[in-house]
């Protein structure tokens, strides 16, 4: 249910819950009119945490190589092709999902998408059309694959994400594009690379102004049918209220909080950097980017498990320009048929 | 909405993609169960009952009890390219860069391999307990003549063995053809459209683009395919009974 006669409702809600305090991109990107591409009519979530896409990479590796963390993708590219060649052992050079899933898409992949100026769909007049085969929206996915095929692991096709943080605990890759939080734990758990981690923000568009990231959240969301929405109310102030939140922040490995208020709180950052330098400074060069970029549309799912289509070009069954528009033709379809077109 | 559902998927080219994706992994897997099924079945039957025999015979059946899921998630681990440890014996034999699963042109070789290993089992199970039941009269009458042994095999033991076989094979046609949790374990269904079988197909459709009437539409044509399949089936096995009865 739409949230904002709650949060406006004085009588209901604490002052700590302090909405505005919460992260600009967090709350529109919890936001939806339930139109194709409409943003803000509705809240539909309370932010409770969430990650965005960095690069972590292997310190001592990139140090016996003598390699410096990537800036864009080009970069990445050329480091990663040259790790996948040079460092041996099996080591490969960037780890990023790539099963028939979302989740091949949401993380690296759109993050650089959009840094690119790429857009899933286009959207007048409440009708949305395929985006994914436009000029622009062509350009980063064949750097992608070109990419996965260069330097991503060899079972990249079912290669899922807990197997890309795995694998950077392990030592096995040199460095992913993906969540933050993946770097943070394999850095900090029982791993092989435990403590030998870094962090970089990437801006895979050399000519974009700053990181993009597309971003995850874990939200806190009450359904219409609830028969106790006041006592849920409440549970869900505690939950996403700045006490819990700097609680969990400061001594349970909250990384990223959702509130700008705690990102000031000195214990907190101090604590982060001391274990794990740099992360702070990749997380406020990442963060005025951060949100979610995929159109808001009823076929999410449909969507970008369709993307998987990356497969095929990873294994050069089909040409990028192919797939894409093969693609796009596909989306529209399905679009038209679901009567969004 | 109803019928017309049935018209759109029968004009796609995923869907028919998808029973080409499952008869293939039907077929192979079926067959190549009831070969190995058939020759390991004979070998435990004419192997003299030793200690070791016996220890081979439960290895044999190990794979059954390992849940099919479980069974492909470990067998992930072994294909992985980095440090499974199949794809380091198969570069022993020169063979590098396989990528098993992960890649479209071997991704049902692989499937049809975990199936196998999974299911077999049970058709050695079931061969070598009819195998034991077979009557001994026309075997011995077969030595007294000095018949050849594959004489003995192809004109005897297998006719006396079609009843069961049909039956086996229909059991495992059946669970082929519906078959999910290895393929989606393993690969979710790709890469690609890959191996999109029924199955997971319906299970996509229902569970993450929310199409009910799409995943139900795939669901009824795969039970009246196995209707029709097991319905030939049966009245094979009919056949065959009332022909060893006599009857015709």
């Amino acid at each position: 249910m739409d949230l904002k006669e709650y949060i406006k409702d004085r009588a209901k809600t604490n002052p700590a819950c302090n909405w505005d305090d919460i992260l600009p991109n967090l709350r529109a990107s919890t936001s939806w009119s339930g139109k194709p591409g409409g943003a803000g009519a509705k809240q539909w979530a309370l932010p409770w945490g969430f990650e965005v896409n960095v690069v972590t990479y292997n310190q001592p590796l990139f140090d016996r190589m003598k390699l410096q963390p990537p800036k864009n993708m080009q970069e990445m590219m050329e480091t990663g092709a040259k790790i996948t060649r040079d460092a041996g052992g099996g080591i490969y050079g960037v780890g990023t999902p790539g099963s028939r899933s979302w989740a091949t898409i949401h993380p690296g992949f759109l993050s650089g998408y959009a840094n690119y100026g790429a857009k899933d769909f286009t959207v007048s007049g409440g009708k949305q059309q395929s985006a994914v085969n436009s000029p622009e929206s062509k350009e980063f996915p064949a750097m992608f694959v070109k990419m996965v095929q260069d330097s991503g692991p060899k079972n990249w096709a079912t290669y899922t994400w807990y197997q890309v943080n795995s694998d950077l605990g392990a030592g096995a890759s040199g460095m992913i594009y993906d969540a933050d939080s993946f770097g943070y734990f394999a850095n900090s758990g029982d791993t092989k690379m435990k403590g030998q981690l870094a962090y970089a923000p990437l801006a895979p568009n050399p000519a974009a102004q700053g990181p993009k990231s597309n971003v995850w959240i874990w939200s806190l969301a009450m359904a219409n049918s609830s028969r106790r929405k006041d006592a849920t109310w409440y549970f869900m102030q505690w939950a996403s209220g700045t006490d819990h939140l700097l609680f969990c922040a400061r001594g349970k490995d909250q990384i990223d909080p959702v509130r700008a208020s705690i990102w000031k709180d000195e214990e907190f950052t101090s604590r982060v950097e001391k274990n794990f330098p740099n992360f702070t400074k990749t997380y406020q060069i990442t963060e005025p980017g951060a949100k979610i970029y995929f159109t808001p549309q009823p076929l999410f799912f449909n969507v970008t498990t369709e993307w998987a289509a990356l497969q095929q070009m990873v294994a050069k069954q089909t040409p990028v320009t192919d797939a894409l528009d093969k693609l796009a033709a596909s989306i529209d379809k399905q679009i038209k048929q679901a009567g969004l077109a | 909405m109803g019928l017309a559902r049935y018209g759109d998927l029968l004009t796609s080219a995923e869907f028919w993609r998808t029973v080409e994706v499952s008869l293939i992994y039907t077929a192979a897997t079926v067959i190549v169960k009831l070969l190995l099924g058939l020759g390991l079945g004979v070998a435990l039957l004419l192997w003299e009952r030793t200690r070791l025999n016996n220890a081979i015979s439960i290895a044999l059946l190990m794979p059954l009890m390992t849940a099919p899921a479980i069974a492909a998630l470990m067998w992930k681990l072994m294909t992985n390219p980095g440090f499974g440890v199949l794809s380091w014996l198969i570069s022993l034999v020169g063979i590098n860069d396989f990528r098993w699963a992960s890649d479209p042109d071997s991704a049902m070789f692989t499937v049809v391999l975990v199936d196998v290993w999974v299911y077999t089992p049970s058709m050695i199970i079931l061969l070598l307990a009819e195998l034991r039941s077979l009557p001994p009269q026309p075997f011995e009458a077969a030595r007294l003549d000095g018949v050849r042994p594959s004489f003995v095999f192809f004109r005897i033991t297998v006719p006396m063995l079609t009843p069961l076989l049909l039956t086996a094979i229909l059991f495992r046609m059946i669970d082929s053809i519906q078959q999910f949790d290895i393929i989606y374990a393993m690969t979710q269904g790709g890469p690609g459209d890959s191996l999109l079988v029924f199955q997971v197909r319906a299970y996509l459709d229902f569970f993450q683009y929310t199409n009910l009437g799409g995943s139900a539409a795939v669901l009824m044509i795969l039970w009246a395919l196995t209707y029709t399949l097991s319905n030939v089936f049966v009245k094979q096995w009919h056949k065959l009974r009332e022909r060893a009865r006599g009857y015709v």
